[in-house]
């Protein structure tokens, strides 16, 4: 009696699961095939970085359609690899070696903060894999086995500073350092000091605040920040990330504060930030980058135009509002780059590859750049941009020519 | 270019002749028009000379061209000069600028006599460098203390002060003697004080020192403490006055200080005593620890978004700035529905089973977060109405910027309607005898199940009026909710379930609290300390301020 | 009743020695298979490190379920115990005595240090250099936290969700100080940079996945000596009924202050583990969500069943990790849904599956054909490692595994059964790395596996179905939990 709880064979169960499992077991086609190379992207989908991330993976796709278009690298079809590491530092570590091991990549282009990179870095060494990474950083680092298509701190900070030290600038002299408290503003705030006080500003005129991840209330930092500039010739040099940005510029605006009499100088705030956000109240401050959307060259526009009608066409969200900033293409040349050394030294392997970077000099949407012969960073120009009222930047003031990039900053030697 | 041919516009239009209608209304000098085309020289002689020109002979009417001269938004049109109007919607989810012709005011238009719009700003426009938009900031601020606006010409003879220009000291007396209305007096009074406590006389000195100190502000502290550090003076009087005048003003900044102070930790205590209220009654009446919470009151952050967007596209732009009116119910609308339906598919099954509940409402604000962002993407900003805009002085250096304001009336406005929703109505009367004794209420012919239903809609509908709130001072993505929710949980903690008056004393206490440590401490330290006196304060009480009492010894 | 009876008079004696061959077989996977395999790179190393990072946090949610399952005070600040021990440990790794790779342009001491211009090791850092004082710090500083909050929280009666909400306070509140520069922990990067061999080669790797699974063990077994004895017993008596524990002159406050003791020192040891192998901590996994996620472990695992709290935390890792990567767009969907529908359709987890399928056990089913058939399919994925050269071997053997398989999973035909079978073969296979490519086919944005995975849980649910309705006349066997 107690047996019969249980079936004998089911007929037509066994013949459904049998045919299943011969169908997928005999299934011997490899799905990629020897006319395809694999690229990883390693950007958080979801999370707290998702907000900036999700952009660079956006991008860096369309570059690998528009490869593809033109009959890909090497001829091979590129197909790229997308994981979500989920803003979680350890998954990025785990998810880079899935990448290198599992599907076997030639390159991988991805990470934002700078403790995912530090997370993944021993996993590209130990892989012998090939990273490039492509947002501003504080420096301090180079690894065989990365290539940072983003600033380091003396293509963005110093030329800044000068800046707004100088009559063209405001000729301003205090200085309200504030950031979001992790490595980049404390190291760029560090730098920022050591430069300041080397060209004579008192050490009472130089604030150095730092606030949460995701701080969201700005009312008693503005009120400081409003005495410390009551005297006038006062400045913000500000490191403040992402998200925090709307609420610290909307306090600013609500307090009266504004642009002409203290202007805040980003060094975290890009097109993409500032997209899909009112952007009259901002008009007037300032931000330092390699890059801007409004760039006025033809490579330029029609790179900012195949951005849009990407994002149009793949359905993503914000269609053709999306805007192109710093760090987009610097993920974008990046895949160029990339392209380029694979077909200098006609191979994928990512030591050949490296051979093939060091040194190269090639053409982005923002103007020709190089990479460095050794220290495998990029050399960029410097521009400084002022917020136009329709969320843009009119571009103020740039360097002359290329800006050697230094990993190693001379201002933290001391 | 893009040309426009649709009704609505006009309506558009017309506000705009009213804003430029100044220009319209005086004539121009011939001088003054040549040297407004040149500021766009290239020459910087020339630029030099118009600037000299507008100085002498210009007046307030120029000042929008010269306004959007530094910012940008004029152009010379071969020849012609136009300026790049506020934008307006000349078609669905498009907003452009109107082209108008800077001495007439009136739209230019295109060979076939439409008036012109354009998406983008052009390449030629002309604009002031940095240097020299402090000139013209300059030339604006002196054409501006006869500016026709109160507002702008209070501004300017503030800015007039500021910078101690002895040259406008005679304009601002005779200012002052045509007895002017009241503020623009105060401001005429001050300004000139703060140019005499360093240019005039003994006499004006004193009389200087003491107006300042009995006005308090931060503003005129300046020239006092320059008048205090230059010893250009030596005369012991005005140097005793000028003291007795920081000292007053000292005091007065300290009060006003406090104040602020006050009104921060409010602003901060009235959200979190929003979204503290629907939390605790969720879990005061159901015992679900609702962690999809700040995810309710995400979606009324978004629904004001969508709001803004409709309004935006598909009605005219005048009454856009009364779409909050709209969004409010409407993110509670949505909140709400949310909120029953997830009660009917969800929560309903587990009652009896809190801890569980954590584990669901965990598992569902991951897909609400995910559904949203695959929705909408990932950066979004609402646009507040313009009249939640600016700031309200109340008195001297007292200033309270008019969105926080409303933030906290508004959440004063939902806890009165809460209370009164919980207190006067039926409702109200079954979901507190719900709370007291589920059982006999139950015995007695109230639809429990009903009730936790409806306050649990209750609840996450007034998060969404939370949501609705935030974006006025945040931003808005999908895993805002996140930063929020601990705080409420706090404030129930603080609060305890017995009464409402508990939230509302912790949600505010812990605002106050928030904002007094922050200024000394930075804000993480503040965070932590107030983290750890919460947990001090339960070793007093340990079920919040008001616990609720149960008829039970255990829970 | 009727099977009651069955359950006592013929089902006990099966049922041990059914459990004592499954105890055996999952010990001897854990300590020789897997060894094994990884030995002759069979499976690689990636995955056993990945294995040893996961079976850290099943120590976690072990200590978990003694204080939750057994003790009903659900903690949200175990992350931060967990931090705690990881970052003892990880301070002796990041200095040159324990194999932290410094460099002399940042005076020997770890580079963050540089960022926060110090130029020589602070004082308290100095200690750290021998690890017994890091072990043993990494054990008591946790031990001594949860200690003292436990005394004052239980002293002043905190309980239920109040406990929760303030043990959610405490790990915020810990984050946050964690994440600034000052604390000279590193900030929001944390400690990183320690000897890179740790995770990358063999004899390393081997080395602490050996260690963590010994010490999974002992702590099981550990737990499972306290939860049988009288004092576990107390444990659940405050669980379920505090009150009269007072009444009897017990002390509840210090039953709970144990469980809270012990479940902080199970933590701190998953840390202690995990980042050696890990190779950076950050505060980014001592947030609330992070304790969330380590409930969830034991929530999907099964509360109050020590076992099922470990293969939940397995379980759910995996599901995590693998998602992901599949899905990058729509894992929040699947995961969210999960949770919801196991806290609808299975409260108990996967205990309470295990529990159905050892009543049939115990009823006399036969299910050494399920046991067999994961063998089987597992040996014949060994084959696919495109190393051995061997594609015409591996689909035959494939084919043959593919059949014996289905016919005696089906023969068993023991819906929960197959579910459980389907579900850690399934993760199994890709713990090990041994999905074969196939798999990966993507259709609608989900790879292939998946759809099979569900067709067969799907299939599993019929079935179920369908027994209820045959034997409706009969009685359907209802499992009985624990509690």
């Amino acid at each position: 009696m107690e047996k019969s709880t249980f079936y004998r064979p089911n007929f037509w169960v066994s013949v459904l699961a049998l045919s299943l499992s011969t169908l997928i077991f005999l299934n011997p086609t490899k799905t990629w095939a020897e006319g395809e190379v694999k690229v990883g992207i390693l950007h958080s989908l979801t999370g707290t970085m998702a907000i900036s991330e999700t952009s660079l993976k956006d991008v860096v796709l369309m570059a690998i359609d528009e490869i593809n278009a033109k009959g890909g690298v090497l001829g091979k079809k590129v197909v790229p690899v997308v994981v979500d590491p989920a803003s979680n530092w350890d998954l990025f570590a785990e998810k880079a070696k899935e990448l290198l091991l599992k599907d076997k990549v030639a390159v991988v282009f991805g990470c934002w903060t700078s403790v995912s990179r530090k997370s993944v870095l021993p996993v590209f060494e130990a892989n012998k894999g090939l990273l490039f990474y492509p947002v501003q950083y504080e420096g301090e680092e180079q690894s065989p086995d990365i290539f940072y298509t983003g600033a380091t701190p003396n293509q963005q900070l110093i030329p800044a500073a000068e800046y707004l030290m100088s009559p063209e600038g405001g000729s301003k002299k205090k200085f309200y350092l504030l950031g979001t408290d992790y490595v980049f503003p404390r190291t760029a705030n560090k730098i920022l000091k050591a430069f300041l006080l080397a060209k004579g500003v008192p050490k009472q005129n130089i604030v150095e605040e730092y606030t949460p991840f995701g701080h969201a209330d700005y009312q008693t930092i503005v009120g400081k920040i409003k005495k410390f500039s009551e005297a006038g010739d006062a400045c913000v040099l500000s490191t403040i990330n992402g998200d925090s940005n709307v609420p610290f510029y909307k306090e600013f605006a609500n307090q009266k504060l504004t642009a002409d009499k203290c202007p805040i100088m980003a060094f975290s705030v890009a097109e993409d930030e500032l997209r899909s956000m009112e952007t009259e109240f901002l008009s007037g401050h300032l931000a330092a980058w390699n890059y801007f959307q409004s760039i006025n060259t033809p490579e330029n526009k029609k790179f900012v135009k195949d951005f849009k009608d990407f994002c149009k066409k793949n359905n993503l969200p914000g269609g053709d509002k999306r805007v192109t900033d710093d760090p987009i293409e610097a993920a974008y040349f990046g895949v160029y780059v990339w392209k380029k050394a694979a077909e200098k030294c006609k191979s994928f392997d990512p030591a050949k590859v490296t051979e093939a970077v060091l040194g190269m000099k090639f053409d982005a949407p923002g103007g020709p750049k190089q990479m460095d012969e050794k220290n495998h960073h990029t050399y960029k120009p410097v521009l400084i941009g002022e917020i136009r009222p329709d969320g843009q930047f009119d571009i103020i003031w740039q360097t002359k020519g290329l800006v050697k990039p230094e990993a190693f900053s001379s201002y933290l030697k001391k | 270019m893009f040309l426009v041919n649709k009704n609505s516009t006009v309506f558009s239009l017309v506000i705009l002749l009213c804003l430029l209608s100044s220009i319209t209304s005086y004539a121009m000098t011939e001088s003054v028009r040549k040297a407004l085309i040149n500021l766009g020289d290239s020459d910087k002689n020339i630029r030099q000379q118009s600037y000299g020109t507008l100085m002498k002979e210009g007046d307030a009417t120029i000042i929008p061209i010269l306004e959007a001269f530094i910012s940008g938004l004029l152009e010379n049109r071969s020849g012609l000069l136009v300026i790049y109007g506020p934008r307006v919607q000349v078609e669905k989810g498009r907003r452009e600028y109107p082209l108008l012709d800077v001495f007439t005011g009136k739209p230019v238009l295109d060979p076939t006599g439409r008036p012109i719009y354009t998406e983008n700003l052009s390449s030629s426009m002309i604009r002031a460098n940095r240097t020299e938009r402090v000139t013209v900031l300059d030339l604006i601020k002196i054409l501006s203390l006869s500016h026709f606006d109160t507002e702008k010409r209070i501004a300017a003879i503030v800015a007039a002060g500021d910078r101690s220009d002895a040259t406008l000291a005679p304009i601002l007396q005779k200012q002052l003697q045509a007895n002017p209305e009241k503020r623009i007096s105060d401001a005429l009074a001050e300004s000139l004080a703060a140019i005499r406590i360093t240019h005039g006389s003994k006499s004006e000195k004193l009389q200087a020192a003491r107006f300042l100190g009995e006005t308090g502000s931060a503003r005129g502290a300046l020239p006092l403490r320059h008048a205090l550090a230059d010893k250009t003076d030596d005369d012991p009087e005005i140097m005793i006055a000028v003291q007795d005048a920081l000292t007053k003003i000292d005091r007065y900044q300290k009060l006003i200080g406090f104040i602020q102070d006050l009104f921060s930790g409010l602003s901060l205590g009235s959200i979190l005593v929003l979204m503290a209220l629907g939390l605790a009654v969720i879990f005061g009446l159901m015992g679900v620890i609702n962690m999809a919470h700040g995810e309710f009151m995400m979606l009324g952050a978004f629904t004001a978004y969508v709001v803004s967007e409709i309004f935006k596209r598909y009605l005219p732009p005048g009454i856009f700035d009364y779409y909050f009116l709209c969004a409010v119910p409407a993110a509670f609308l949505i909140s709400a529905l949310a909120g029953l339906f997830c009660e009917w598919a969800l929560i309903r099954h587990l009652y009896g089973r809190p801890l569980e509940t954590l584990l669901a409402t965990w598992g569902l604000s991951l897909v609400l977060i995910q559904s949203v962002r695959v929705l909408f993407g990932d950066t979004l900003s609402l646009t507040p109405p313009e009249w939640l805009n600016g700031s309200w002085e109340v008195s001297t250096d007292l200033v309270f910027p008019i969105n926080r304001l409303f933030i906290i009336i508004f959440c004063a406005l939902c806890t009165l309607l809460f209370y009164m929703i919980v207190q006067k109505t039926k409702l109200g009367l079954l979901l507190r005898s719900t709370v007291q004794d589920r059982e006999t209420s139950s015995s007695l012919g109230v639809p429990t199940r009903r009730v936790d239903g409806l306050t649990f809609a209750l609840g996450t509908g007034l998060a969404g009026l939370a949501g609705c709130v935030i974006p006025l001072y945040d931003k808005i993505n999908p895993s805002m909710g996140q930063g929020y929710v601990v705080d409420s949980f706090m404030v129930v903690v603080l609060g305890g379930l017995g009464k409402l008056a508990g939230v509302i004393i912790g949600g505010v206490g812990l605002g106050f609290l928030t904002k007094f440590i922050e200024p000394f401490l930075q804000a993480v330290y503040g965070k932590a300390l107030v983290l750890g006196m919460i947990i001090v304060f339960l070793q007093w009480r340990p079920a919040g301020l008001f616990p609720s009492k149960g008829r039970l010894v255990d829970e | 009743m009727k099977n009651q009876e069955l359950m006592t008079f013929d089902g006990t004696e099966l049922l041990r020695v059914f459990r004592k061959k499954t105890a055996l077989g999952v010990l001897a996977f854990f300590f020789v298979v897997i060894p094994f395999l990884g030995w002759f790179g069979l499976v690689d190393v990636t995955n056993i490190n990945k294995l040893g990072r996961y079976l850290c946090f099943a120590v976690v949610a072990l200590g978990i379920d003694l204080l939750w399952g057994y003790t009903g005070l659900l903690s949200l600040c175990q992350a931060l115990f967990f931090c705690l021990g990881g970052y003892a440990m990880a301070m002796h790794l990041s200095l040159p005595e324990g194999g932290g790779n410094v460099r002399p342009e940042y005076h020997n001491i770890p580079q963050f240090f540089f960022f926060n211009n110090v130029d020589t090791l602070p004082g308290w850092w100095t200690h750290f250099s021998s690890l017994s004082f890091a072990l043993v710090m990494a054990i008591l500083i946790p031990a001594i936290i949860a200690s003292v909050f436990g005394f004052t929280v239980f002293r002043s009666r905190v309980k239920g969700v109040y406990f929760s909400i303030i043990t959610q306070a405490v790990a915020w509140g810990a984050f946050l100080l964690f994440c600034r520069n000052e604390m000279l922990l590193g900030g929001t990067n944390g400690l990183t940079n320690f000897n890179p061999a740790f995770n990358r080669d063999l004899g390393w790797v081997l080395f602490f996945y050996l260690i963590t699974v010994s010490m999974l063990v002992l702590l099981f077994f550990g737990a499972k000596y306290i939860s049988g004895s009288r004092l576990g017993r107390l444990l659940v008596a405050v669980r379920d009924k505090e009150m009269l524990l007072n009444f009897m002159a017990y002390r509840p406050q210090s039953i709970k202050l144990f469980a809270f003791a012990t479940a902080a020192i199970f933590a701190a040891t998953g840390g202690v583990l995990y980042v050696p192998q890990n190779g950076i901590i950050t505060p980014n996994i001592m947030r609330v969500e992070d304790s969330i996620w380590m409930i969830i472990w034991v929530a999907l695992g099964g509360r109050g069943r020590l076992w099922g709290a470990m293969a939940g935390a397995l379980l759910v890792n995996y599901a995590y990790s693998i998602t992901t990567s599949d899905m990058p767009k729509t894992w929040p969907f699947i995961e969210g849904g999960m949770f919801m529908a196991v806290v609808l359709f299975f409260p108990s987890g996967l205990v309470g599956l295990w529990d159905r399928f050892e009543q049939n056990v115990a009823s006399g089913a036969r299910v050494s054909g399920i046991f067999s058939a994961m063998v089987v399919g597992l040996t014949a994925l060994l084959f696919d490692k495109s190393s051995w050269g061997l594609y015409v071997p591996y689909h035959l053997t494939a084919l043959i595994a593919c059949v014996t398989m289905s016919i005696l999973v089906i023969r068993s035909l023991n819906p929960s059964g197959i579910v459980l079978a389907a579900i850690t073969f399934f993760f199994g296979i890709e713990a090990l790395g041994l999905m074969p490519e196939a798999m990966r086919i993507t259709w609608m944005g989900m790879p292939l596996k998946y759809y099979i995975l569900f067709i067969v849980l799907a299939g599993a649910g019929v079935l179920s179905r369908i027994n209820v309705f045959r034997h409706a006349g009969g009685k359907y066997y209802e499992p009985v939990t624990e509690h």
